[in-house]
């Protein structure tokens, strides 16, 4: 299927005028806002902060290691791997301990800390 | 109702809008959601639409490009010395429609009204938005160097958007003759892909070895340094020695002036008559961000870097190569990375919530031979406002590696290319 082009009809804007008209749509929307942010449409289980800390840090290494950690050629896999052999190579990385062509210079730029939210968050998606 | 917005109204009327109120629930934030106009489909709009959907599929996305396809630079200059075929470089936007729920609409941005929130289009549409997210590129500063200009690109095609200009350029250097001058002329800092013009200077002399071994490659550069300088020189030493000679600006290698009938380049000191001229002319932000005042008197978008929310206009932000994300360079893995903090810090201001802390990759491969690449890459994150590589951390890749390493970065580069455009365009 090509993208269809859409008429202005089907992305016209919403004056202000209208806003009346539709007040009591509104009003329910809000009373039902507290329910909703809740369950917020996101991976997350209530610890936004957290989440976005640690999607933070990983999407960087969806760029080469392929979209969701799922691999690239020989760019290896990171999704559903477990999280103490990530950290490991990781610091071996960081120490110079393992050897790569480019690894050991991104894991120097993460604190221990960061290497920890990084490995959790691989091991927790999904391989497909 | 103030007068903007009710010449807003009028001009809804005018072009025989019916209003209606359904599209209310879609627009609002207690569903967790939002409207977020995106500007320019490449590597950092694309991203930026792509990650919002993953991040809170309840967010409209709406993407605004003028073309069909996008042609991609990032190995572009493979394709100039015949290594990558053309297709390899093109890519529409059927995923992101498709598959990731963006909306994704051919027209052109045309200007901005930020106290009514729309984007309005070339067809004469307007988009309202919760947010708007710029990543136009990069636009050219015509006559500079002097003489340079829209109708001297087929000449002296510059092949710093791809596409057609990549196809001129390759043209001419299959068609030059034996023993020919191929002079790269680069534009004093900053430009898109610092590393490029050396890149294409390996690739070209890859290419002319083989089919045209008596040519040269004439670098005449209005820089002193380079990024990768090092491991680009020990490249050519080893590679293609004598076929490359590059000019500095210490040495006046800046090109001041262009005479596209006589194919020459004029700089301080000298005339080169060169048989093949690819001339990548100075540059500044997309010309909408210069338009719209996203861009300040550098030409380019000052930003915070917490967000990339504009400096300049409010719940604007701008990425990928128009924005000021000084140290980080302008390439499409630095788009991709600031593409994907935008889309993360605009989930969380529509819900009210504080952006996360920013934390910023670049990676650039490049080619020598196709089977001879290296690397240079940066980690960054915010501090006191500014963005800060972190300097334990990059890096460019040694020097005298052993040729098995090389190769082994060339695959990386391509898996590098494959992993970023399906994170960019699904
Ligand atoms: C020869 C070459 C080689 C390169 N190699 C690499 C590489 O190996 N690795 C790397 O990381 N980077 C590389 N780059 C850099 C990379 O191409 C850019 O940094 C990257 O494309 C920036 O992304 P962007 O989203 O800012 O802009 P672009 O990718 O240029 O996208 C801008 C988009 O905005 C659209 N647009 C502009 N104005 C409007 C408007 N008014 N309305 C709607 N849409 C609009 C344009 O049509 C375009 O599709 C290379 C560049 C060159 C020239």
């Amino acid at each position: 299927m090509t993208a269809t082009r859409l008429t202005s009809k089907q992305y016209a804007p919403v004056p202000e005028s209208n806003l009346l008209t539709c007040l009591p749509r509104l009003l329910a929307t809000l009373m039902l806002c507290g329910v909703v942010i809740a369950v917020q449409a996101d991976d997350a289980t209530g610890d936004n902060a957290g989440l976005r800390r640690a999607q933070m840090l990983s999407f960087n290494c969806f760029t080469c290691h392929g979209p969701e950690g799922q691999g690239s050629g020989e760019i290896p896999a990171l999704a559903g791997r477990a999280a103490d052999e990530l950290k490991a190579r990781l610091q071996a990385y960081k120490r110079g301990t393992k050897q790569g062509t480019i690894m050991n210079r991104i894991a120097r730029g993460y604190s221990d800390a960061e290497i920890d939210i990084i490995a959790d968050y691989f091991a927790e998606l999904e391989r497909e | 109702m103030n007068s903007q917005r009710r010449r807003f109204l009028q001009t809804l009327a005018a072009m025989g809008v019916s209003v209606t109120a359904a599209p209310l629930f879609a627009d609002c934030k207690c569903l967790g959601g939002g409207r977020v106009v995106i500007v320019g489909g490449g590597y950092g709009g694309t991203t930026c639409a792509r990650y919002l959907r993953r991040l809170n599929p309840k967010i409209e996305v709406l993407l605004v490009e003028p073309d069909a396809r996008y042609t991609s630079c990032p190995f572009s200059n493979l394709m100039l010395a015949g290594i990558e075929p053309l297709p390899e470089l093109r890519h529409d936007y059927r995923s992101l429609q498709d598959d990731h729920g963006v909306r994704v609409i051919h027209d052109c941005a045309v200007g901005i009204d930020t106290d009514i929130q729309v984007v309005k289009l070339a067809s004469g549409a307007w988009l309202t938005y919760d947010r708007a997210v710029f990543s136009p590129g990069i636009s050219f500063m015509w006559d500079s160097p002097v003489g340079y200009s829209r109708d001297t690109v087929t000449a002296m095609p510059h092949a710093w958007k791809a596409g057609r200009q990549t196809r001129i350029l390759r043209d001419q250097l299959r068609a030059m003759d034996d023993g020919g001058v191929v002079a790269i002329a680069v534009p004093p800092k900053p430009f898109r892909c610092p590393p490029g013009p050396y890149e294409r200077a390996g690739l070209i002399a890859w290419y002319l070895k083989q089919h045209k071994p008596r040519s040269k490659v004439l670098i005449l550069d209005g820089n002193e340094t380079f990024s990768k300088q090092d491991v680009f020189e020990e490249a050519w030493a080893q590679l293609y020695p004598g076929m490359i000679e590059r000019v500095g600006v210490s040495g006046y290698g800046a090109v001041t002036r262009v005479d596209p009938a006589t194919n020459t380049l004029f700089t301080e000191t000298d005339r080169h008559r060169v048989d093949v001229a690819n001339v990548i002319p100075s540059q500044q932000a997309g010309r909408i961000a210069l338009e719209t005042g996203l861009a300040d008197n550098s030409g380019w978008c000052p930003i915070d870097p917490h967000t990339f929310e504009s400096s300049q206009l409010p719940k604007v932000h701008v990425i990928g190569d128009a924005s000021i994300a000084y140290p980080i360079p302008k390439s499409a893995s630095a788009a991709n990375s600031e593409a994907k903090l935008c889309a993360l810090a605009i989930v969380a201001l529509l819900a009210d919530e504080a952006p996360p802390p920013a934390s910023l990759h670049n990676t650039c491969y490049s080619m020598a031979a196709p089977d001879y690449g290296f690397s240079v890459n940066g980690i960054y994150d915010v501090r006191d406002g500014k963005i800060n590589a972190i300097d334990r951390a990059g890096g460019v890749s040694p020097l005298a590696a052993p040729a098995s390493v090389r190769a082994q970065e060339a695959r990386h580069a391509h898996d590098w290319y494959a992993s970023i455009v399906r994170d960019s365009f699904g």
